[in-house]
């Protein structure tokens, strides 16, 4: 399945499938088996009882396995009859519930309290990705870590020649351009729905024959050692 | 921090592998919680007959097909055994020089600091494995003002295209976004 990116450059814009380029080395199929045949990952019920330490005295532990409940160990966990429930410390389940984000700063101390949102995929939004200001390549290529690259292809003739002439601009000045979404195109990348946010930078090489490599690569970290 | 060292046309390259880095090092996270009130609630499960079970209540498990739990197994590689190499503490990997453009298709996993590395600023093609294992992970070291890296990863064969998109070099099944990881951050922190 191909995901669609909706790319903005100097006033024209042109909705271009975006491709996942394969791996250059295939991770080899592992298989995991005993004299008996292939082995299977199940999930199954433990013993585990939910217990508070707190109202544990060391007599009742000694006496006897309150954090034990041996009805079900051992027992198949079938996905499909699990349902997730929230639970409060008594062990009820909670119907009436919030779903919040804590910021937390990198020593841990909590920043920020508030709701929580899910995050919309914008890269074939109404507005278009905008390409942005231009940076050198090898400042970019040696300042973020990149953790995705996606390749930008035409599907007709109009495309190649926007693309191809994007990625001439780019080899020309030696440079990469920061992708962002949004009215002012300063926002970062959401690829898909619920997914995380990346900031995106545009790298692009012209070949022979009018072929071209348009890569956006996508970085939440930049590299360097923490403060 | 262990030690680990490289070779570079001939030489040794000796230098301490330190704590990988990672996003919440350098920005902080954020943690989703589910709350009434002040009380944080936690996850469970309700079964098929109306139990409420904590999620630590189930654990993965490995079984043969007989229904055993597996202790000793036998792993194939591509259908067939594989001797299980040094580490990159056990062996001393080879530096090669690279292009700094190989990093525009390279996507890092983990990036780990190389302390004491005395090595002139520039980009080399390395593997890395942190255990012994028969499969080792491909990877650049990057030396660069600000100190050297360890950037491990797999690299992506992006072609150059033409008039007509060799449409059967890419993922035909990844949708994209595939490569994410799923945790979240802040992204006002960066």
């Amino acid at each position: 399945m191909t995901t669609t990116i909706h790319l903005e450059f100097e006033g024209k814009a042109a909705r271009l499938p975006l491709q996942s380029p394969k791996r250059t080395k295939v991770p080899p199929a592992v298989q995991r088996r005993t004299a008996a045949g292939a082995v299977n990952n199940v999930r199954i019920f433990n013993a585990a009882r939910r217990v508070d330490p707190k109202t544990l005295t060391p007599e009742t532990v000694a006496s006897s396995d309150p954090e034990l409940d041996l009805s079900m160990a051992g027992t198949l966990a079938d996905p499909d009859l699990l349902s997730t429930a929230f639970v409060d410390k008594a062990g009820a389940v909670v119907r009436d519930f919030e779903e919040i984000e804590v910021v937390l700063a990198p020593d841990g101390t909590e920043k920020e309290r508030r709701p929580r949102t899910d995050r919309a995929a914008n890269v074939n939004d109404v507005r278009p990705i905008k390409v942005g200001k231009f940076m050198p390549v090898d400042e970019a290529l040696t300042s973020f870590v990149f953790r995705g690259v996606y390749q930008v292809v035409h599907e007709d003739g109009l495309g190649h020649d926007f693309l191809r002439g994007l990625a001439e601009k780019l080899e020309k000045e030696k440079s990469v351009a920061v992708l962002g979404a949004g009215q002012k195109g300063n926002q970062p990348l959401v690829l898909r729905d619920g997914g995380s946010p990346y900031r995106a930078f545009l790298y692009g090489e012209a070949g022979k024959d009018g072929t071209y490599r348009l890569l956006i690569l996508l970085s939440n970290q930049e590299l360097k050692l923490p403060a | 921090m262990p030690a680990i060292s490289f070779t570079l046309d001939g030489k040794q390259i000796a230098c301490e592998l330190a704590r990988k880095v990672t996003k919440d090092d350098l920005y902080g996270r954020l943690k989703k919680l589910t709350i009434k009130g002040n009380e944080v609630l936690t996850r469970g499960y309700l079964t098929a007959d109306g139990r409420c079970v904590p999620a630590t209540a189930i654990s993965n498990s490995r079984l043969d097909p007989e229904g055993t739990p597996v202790d000793k197994e036998e792993i194939l590689y591509d259908g067939s055994t594989r001797e299980a190499l040094p580490s990159s503490f056990e062996e001393a990997a080879p530096l090669e020089k690279a292009a700094l453009a190989c990093l525009a298709s390279f996507c890092v996993t983990d990036v780990y600091p190389l302390e004491g590395a005395t090595l002139p600023k520039g980009l080399y093609s390395t593997w890395f494995s942190y255990r012994k294992s028969p499969e080792r992970k491909e990877a650049f070291v990057l030396a660069k003002d600000g100190g050297t890296f360890l950037l491990v990863g797999y690299a992506k064969n992006s072609p150059f295209v033409g008039k007509i998109v060799p449409y059967e070099l890419f993922d035909a099944e990844s949708t994209a976004g595939g490569d994410e990881e799923d945790d979240e951050m802040d992204f006002a922190m960066m």
